[in-house]
């Protein structure tokens, strides 16, 4: 949800290149790190591959999970961050969310992972499972939710200066209007996202505490 | 949109994009969405969804699969289209959505998606390519077992509203998946060792070009020539 499927053709050049090469290092540096624990590729695949049958399920509301932010706990920042590169790869090939914009998604969608997974390990264990989970999830969500609003402003700009309106607009830029017109319709639907993904988060979290603990034990 | 579907096309569906090689569909599809990019055009945009969905008629491909993928970027690009309130470069973000989309998908619906994995983890080391397949075989894995415990689930609490039990329940589906899909990771890792997967198992890249390519090469070149009169 967090990356809003944005679709070809709507950021400008040097957005969506500078994402696909900070997307580009990232994984890169994932992925050499993966080559040296081989064993956890299969963890890393699955809980992409589970992030992509959750985004593939309609929940009746108009938001759908990607369980970024779990990976990022289970896998920690790195690993999870690869798991959802690849889910937003699979997207990408099949039309959800553009394929130029895929650094910039895996960015948004990643910083989920990065920052839940790096959080979660930096609160140290003695603080109880669930709160370390809630507060790892929710600052991560938040983060997300942040860049979103500044990738849209900068997809404001590219899009004035295609259309080339700043005067039509007067004082006011034409990015202001775009924000001020978008975020409200994107507002809701964030706030149901942000609910859902971190209650869902909480709660698988309980959950598998509960019937197989050692999946959290040591991290 | 149901990645299985296409995934079935892909493997099953007979048609001359088919016969053309992964490469020249890779190579076709970056083309196209270069001149996407770099058009101001509303014409040239109409030209190509035209172009584009007679490309999808010539090779038989379900309206109801194109349909819905177009809805999606349609949908998210008009939430952009409409909050910038230009008519004009609203056209522009709708038609660059969707035609983008609707190539791109067209690709992956057309080639066997081993050797679309293969030639697309070129530019990362092997273990990306790995990583890809064991994704991408584990999905549908997964993508069954949720869907049929969530019918399950759905079966036995009847027909209710969204409540909170209602998301505890479905919580529980996707933790249960969860724990089954980490005890799985273990064991189709060692089948897939035993397979030689990580131990000089090399991932299919097709370099090769077949006749058919030229059919997209005089795509290009026409969709070029539409594009610069444009």
């Amino acid at each position: 949800m967090s990356h809003l499927h944005i679709s070809d053709g709507i950021l400008p050049w040097w957005l969506w290149i500078g994402g696909m090469v900070c997307t580009g290092l990232l994984t890169l540096l994932a992925l050499l790190k993966l080559r040296k624990q081989r064993r956890l590729l299969s963890q890393v695949a699955i809980m992409a591959a589970l992030g992509l049958a959750a985004m593939n399920i309609p929940l009746g509301l108009p938001v759908h999970i990607n369980l970024s932010a779990l990976a990022g706990i289970l896998l920690g920042p790195l690993n999870g961050f690869l798991a959802t590169f690849i889910m937003l790869v699979f997207n990408a090939l099949i039309g959800h969310g553009g394929l130029t914009v895929l650094g910039v998604n895996a960015l948004l969608v990643g910083s989920e992972a990065l920052v839940a997974g790096a959080l979660f390990r930096g609160l140290g264990a003695d603080k109880g499972l669930l709160p370390r989970v809630a507060v790892s999830v929710l600052i991560a969500l938040v983060v997300s939710s942040l860049l979103v609003v500044a990738v849209t402003g900068a997809a404001g700009l590219g899009l004035e200066a295609l259309a080339h309106q700043h005067e039509e607009h007067g004082g006011e830029g034409h990015e202001t209007v775009f924000l001020k017109t978008l975020l409200p319709l994107y507002a809701p639907l964030l706030a149901i996202w942000v609910a859902v993904e971190l209650g869902v988060s909480l709660l698988v979290t309980a959950y598998i505490n509960k019937v197989r603990g050692d999946v959290f034990a040591g991290r | 949109m149901d990645l299985a579907t296409m995934d079935y096309l892909a493997a099953n569906h007979h048609c001359w994009l088919q016969r053309c090689s992964p490469l020249a569909k890779v190579l076709f599809a970056a083309g196209v969405l270069t001149f996407l990019l770099t058009t101001r055009s509303q014409a040239f945009l109409l030209g190509m969804l035209v172009f584009i969905l007679g490309l999808a008629l010539s090779n038989r491909l379900p309206w109801r699969v194109l349909l819905t993928l177009a809805i999606i970027p349609l949908f998210f690009a008009s939430v952009f289209a409409i909050s910038l309130r230009d008519w004009n470069v609203g056209v522009l973000v709708l038609g660059r959505a969707v035609v983008s989309a609707l190539t791109v998908a067209m690709v992956f619906m057309t080639t066997v998606p081993v050797r679309l994995l293969g030639l697309i983890s070129v530019p990362m080391p092997a273990v990306f390519g790995e990583l890809m397949y064991f994704t991408y075989r584990s999905f549908f894995l997964l993508l069954e077992s949720l869907k049929n415990t969530l019918r399950a689930v759905r079966l036995r609490r009847g027909r209710e509203r969204i409540s909170l039990s209602r998301v505890r329940a479905m919580a529980q589906v996707y933790g249960m998946t969860l724990v089954r899909a980490w005890d799985m990771a273990g064991r189709q890792y060692d089948l897939l060792r035993l397979r030689g997967l990580g131990q000089g198992l090399r991932i299919n890249r097709d370099w090769r070009l077949r006749p058919w390519d030229l059919t997209l090469l005089a795509a290009i070149i026409a969709i070029g020539v539409g594009w610069y009169c444009a």
